[in-house]
């Protein structure tokens, strides 16, 4: 790990080089999470790049890195969902389906995955949530953390995170709930509808199960 | 039993930057790199370095005066800023234009005769910027940020065999000084080897919804667009460059790749694609407020020594970078502009 050492240093190539390939997707999926657009979440990509480019920060290990990055990533897309900008742009971009992937201009494994994101049924249900409630099932679930790290990383205690999660998971299995009674009610040519009761684990996944990614 | 939210997660987990993200990010961070550079250098010069610095902004400024007084017989002081590419005279730097240039006050009060009157003007900002070439009194070498950098570079043998080709990517300042401009186009001429592009993380979105590529030998900006992209983007406009190589680049590759070092090769083709470039014109449209509209060409040129000052121009930066970016990063202009009308 290589930390800048004199005061006002930017961070050299082979740093930024290696954090952007080692957490750039994480930081694109928590954005993305968030803010549901993927011109938004590029943006947002980039300025935590270019505060880690500037930061003073010291970092333990990669691990740490990843903390401080995601944690810079929700400041700012806390930022941008305040910003003039993205209340203009939200009613555009926010509806189901959306998600701004027609921007990409070739088709392509990336453009593959944003269409699957765009067409799961959990990606609508989670519009239905909070911005805060949100982030709490990506970091648990799509970033496997637990709710002491979680605790850590939004700076409130574990018992918190941990109440919650569990208010995040109920409104979050109502909307699957919801969205399959419409669904079954369009039709029988309508796709199959998702079961009440088999959607979400209990609790954040523990660290020895976590998902890699 | 796999459950939604497994799926979801598996789902979310294949979503990664598209290859057009990341280049998009690393010209972000070689952007804010060479921005910080510079910032640095102003803020840590000290007075006997400022010194100069100030009479060289100042003779800038008056060459902007003078450029917009040729350009027209209406010139606006104090020219409201509104949008990136509409750029403000201040009432400041008009006092050190004309402190700086002797006979100035004289030029500075003709200036303000001319702003009296009603007709629009506008000029490049990178002709008004640049500095007079001797005997040519039309002809500067281009203002900072206009051609004078390379954002991306790459070059190689085509895929299917057939010869090398290079895509080379310039920064371009595409500013213009005015006043109540609502709408700038430009054009440049030649084949489609050179085209306008934003690089930005967002396409433009028209107001019916539907997404407009900032790409082609034609752009239009306008205020409106400015403000969908918004202000976070921290995009620029290049000009991107994609041509074939003859057939003796295939030497240089070839050593470029047996030594590890492209420095050569990478010059000797950004100096061949530049080139391409010679006598093209750009022609800026500056639509204005009133419902008027003025057009300006510009022709541009390498410089004789075009090569050699991109690789004094790629030194700088890299020394720039290495020395913690405390040394002020002043490009050599690449190119020169001839005000044509």
């Amino acid at each position: 790990m290589t930390n800048p050492t004199t005061s006002g240093a930017l961070r050299s190539e082979a740093f930024m080089d290696c954090a952007v390939a080692e957490h750039g997707d994480a930081v694109f999926r928590l954005a993305l999470n968030q803010l549901r657009n993927t011109a938004d979440a590029q943006d947002a990509v980039q300025e935590t790049f270019v505060r880690l480019l500037t930061s003073e920060a010291r970092f333990e290990n990669e691990t740490h890195l990843r903390a401080w990055l995601l944690r810079v990533a929700i400041n700012i897309c806390h930022d941008m969902h305040k910003s003039a900008w993205h209340r203009r742009v939200e009613g555009l971009d926010d509806g189901p389906g959306a998600l701004g992937i027609e921007a990409l201009s070739s088709d392509s494994a990336e453009q593959d995955a944003l269409r699957n994101l765009r067409d799961h049924p959990v990606w609508d249900a989670l519009a239905s949530l909070s911005d805060d409630q949100r982030l709490l099932i990506h970091l648990a679930y799509v970033e496997g953390n637990s709710a002491a790290e979680i605790a850590r990383l939004l700076g409130i205690n574990a018992a918190t995170v941990r109440t919650r999660l569990f208010r995040a998971r109920t409104r979050l299995r109502d909307a699957l709930s919801a969205s399959s009674a419409d669904t079954a009610s369009d039709g029988p040519d309508s796709s199959p509808s998702t079961i009440r009761g088999e959607i979400l684990p209990h609790g954040p996944p523990s660290s020895e199960t976590r998902p890699h990614t | 039993m796999t459950t939604t939210l497994e799926s979801y997660v598996r789902c979310m987990g294949e979503v990664t930057l598209t290859p057009k993200m990341r280049a998009a990010l690393q010209q972000r961070l070689a952007h804010e790199r060479a921005q910080r550079a510079n910032a640095t250098a102003h803020v840590d010069s000290d007075e006997a370095r400022q010194q100069p610095k100030r009479v060289e902004r100042s003779v800038h400024t008056r060459r902007r005066f003078l450029a917009l007084a040729a350009c027209t017989a209406g010139v606006a002081l104090g020219c409201a800023a509104i949008g990136s590419l509409w750029s403000t005279i201040s009432s400041n730097e008009a006092g050190d234009g004309a402190a700086a240039s002797g006979g100035a006050p004289e030029e500075s009060s003709s200036a303000g005769t001319l702003a009296g009157t009603d007709q629009p003007a506008f000029v490049l900002a990178a002709y008004a910027d640049g500095t007079p070439v001797e005997d040519r009194s039309d002809t500067v070498l281009a203002g900072p940020g206009f051609l004078d950098s390379v954002g991306s570079w790459d070059a190689g043998p085509d895929d299917d065999g057939s010869g090398m080709s290079c895509h080379n990517v310039f920064n371009i300042d595409l500013r213009a000084y005015g006043d109540d401009i609502v709408q700038l186009d430009y054009r440049i001429d030649g084949d489609e080897s050179a085209q306008f592009c934003y690089l930005g993380s967002r396409s433009y979105q028209t107001p019916d919804g539907s997404l407009e590529e900032m790409h082609g030998q034609e752009l239009t900006i306008t205020q409106d667009m400015l403000e969908r992209i918004g202000t976070i983007d921290g995009g620029t406009f290049s000009l991107e460059m994609t041509f074939a190589l003859p057939d003796e680049f295939e030497a240089l590759h070839e050593e470029s790749r047996a030594t590890g070092n492209s420095d050569e090769f990478r010059f000797e083709s950004i100096a061949y694609g530049a080139q391409l470039l010679a006598g093209r014109i750009i022609t800026v449209t500056a639509s204005f407020a009133d419902g008027t509209t003025l057009t300006h060409e510009y022709r541009i040129e390498p410089v004789d020594d075009f090569k050699d000052a991109l690789a004094r121009n790629s030194q700088a930066f890299s020394a720039s970078i290495d020395a913690g970016t405390t040394e002020e990063l002043v490009y050599e202009p690449l190119f020169t502009i001839e005000q044509l009308s």
